[in-house]
């Protein structure tokens, strides 16, 4: 009976994630990559303003994408937002992504969707 | 005239008691189930686990009683056969009569311990088939589920991951951020110990895989195994089958032999010059 109740224990212990939000750790990546680019193209921000704002979320960026990286309770949940987000690794984990291209992760978030200069330069402003 | 019924019958009953199978009388059987519980046990103890519960049903217990009585016929079989080269005469008749009858009560038990086991065996094969079934189905679901693909996928960015991981780092001392997050640190404070966890949880013999020889297989490969063990054990069991027709068959030979002898007597006795009253000797009372 004592083993029982030792093993029952055991299993409980074995898997506390189904409590939490599984996709807590994505959630946070998705919102800190979107706080980089917002950054990056804020035109109120002065050049040291952005950089030291770009650098302080570029360290988080770093930490939340090993996390997710690491994190099996993301995958475990099947949702379309992990699906997702690994199926476009290239945009998800942008810092690390773009350490593999040696690129800046702005730069290649760019060339990942295909927005080069030639491109922006030659786009027309109106109403779609 | 006694005699002659009794062998009669008693060659009778071995020609026909010659089947080769014998169905579990009731209240002996073994009727197993590839239960989900079953299956969830690694494939060793999914083996041992069978043979307990083969080891606690009415049939095994059956056949351990079986054996000893068994036993009990070949200790009278070899003191009857002592006590026939010891015999002769009507005594040596009666001990051979007694001989048959004991070889012939043997192969009984021995036929119906015979069909025992070929039952059992035949259950268990079912259920090792059953197993290997659902093994598969499981492996099957598992690699095509959407989970396991977004597993696989995580697995390749983590690679990924990895090799960048330095190049990153120093990004970060470039940029002028050289101290290491918390995260960081703690993360690799615990790496080391989380290695020597896992390391612990891979040698725990609990979660050990199961072994053919010292090769280390999966539970398929071994389930695999067990219906190959099972297939051997069934031909020799087949094999044992062959001998115990050829041996029943000696016992109704030995049979209907002593029914001739003792209807007509030994087979050297010559008819032809047995009470026989030849003319020569006759001859003299004519003079």
């Amino acid at each position: 009976m004592k083993i029982i109740l030792v093993i029952a224990t055991c299993a409980s212990l074995l898997s506390p994630q189904i409590f939490a939000n599984s996709l807590f750790s994505l959630e946070n990546l998705e919102r800190e990559r979107a706080a980089l680019l917002s950054a990056q193209f804020d035109s109120a921000l002065d050049l040291n303003q952005r950089q030291q704002k770009v650098q302080t979320i570029y360290r988080r960026l770093v930490d939340i994408e090993r996390m997710v990286l690491r994190d099996d309770r993301v995958t475990s949940s099947n949702s379309s937002l992990a699906q997702n987000a690994f199926d476009k690794y290239e945009l998800t984990f942008l810092v690390h992504s773009s350490a593999e291209k040696k690129l800046p992760p702005l730069s290649h978030w760019m060339s990942e969707l295909h927005l080069t200069t030639d491109n922006i330069l030659s786009a027309k402003a109106g109403h779609r | 005239m006694n005699t002659r019924i009794i062998m009669s019958s008693l060659v009778l009953a071995i020609s026909l008691g010659n089947s080769p199978f014998v169905l579990a009388a009731e209240g002996q059987n073994w009727d197993p189930v590839a239960s989900d519980k079953l299956i969830k046990l690694p494939a060793n103890i999914i083996e041992k686990r069978i043979q307990q519960d083969f080891d606690a049903s009415p049939m095994a217990l059956h056949l351990v009683n079986l054996e000893q009585q068994m036993q009990d016929k070949l200790s009278q079989l070899s003191s009857l056969q002592q006590l026939i080269s010891d015999s002769e005469g009507d005594d040596l008749i009666n001990q051979r009569f007694e001989l048959v009858q004991q070889k012939s009560e043997y192969l009984d038990l021995m036929q119906e311990a015979q069909g025992l086991r070929q039952d059992a065996l035949a259950k268990k094969q079912g259920l090792y088939a059953t197993v290997l079934g659902k093994l598969r189905d499981k492996n099957g679901n598992i690699s095509q589920g959407e989970v396991y693909q977004l597993k696989q996928k995580q697995a390749e960015a983590r690679q990924r991951m990895q090799k960048v991981l330095t190049q990153v780092d120093n990004g970060l001392m470039h940029l002028g951020l050289d101290q290491r997050s918390p995260y960081a640190d703690e993360f690799a404070l615990n790496l080391a110990k989380v290695e020597d966890l896992k390391n612990a949880i891979s040698k725990h013999k609990a979660n050990a895989s199961p072994t053919l020889g010292d090769v280390e297989v999966t539970s398929e490969e071994y389930v695999r195994q067990l219906l190959m063990e099972a297939s051997t054990e069934q031909s020799l069991l087949d094999q044992e089958a062959l001998m115990f027709s050829y041996m029943a068959k000696l016992v109704a030979l030995d049979a209907q032999s002593l029914e001739y002898e003792i209807s007509y007597g030994d087979e050297e006795t010559q008819l032809t010059q047995r009470n026989r009253t030849k003319p020569a000797d006759v001859a003299d009372l004519f003079l």
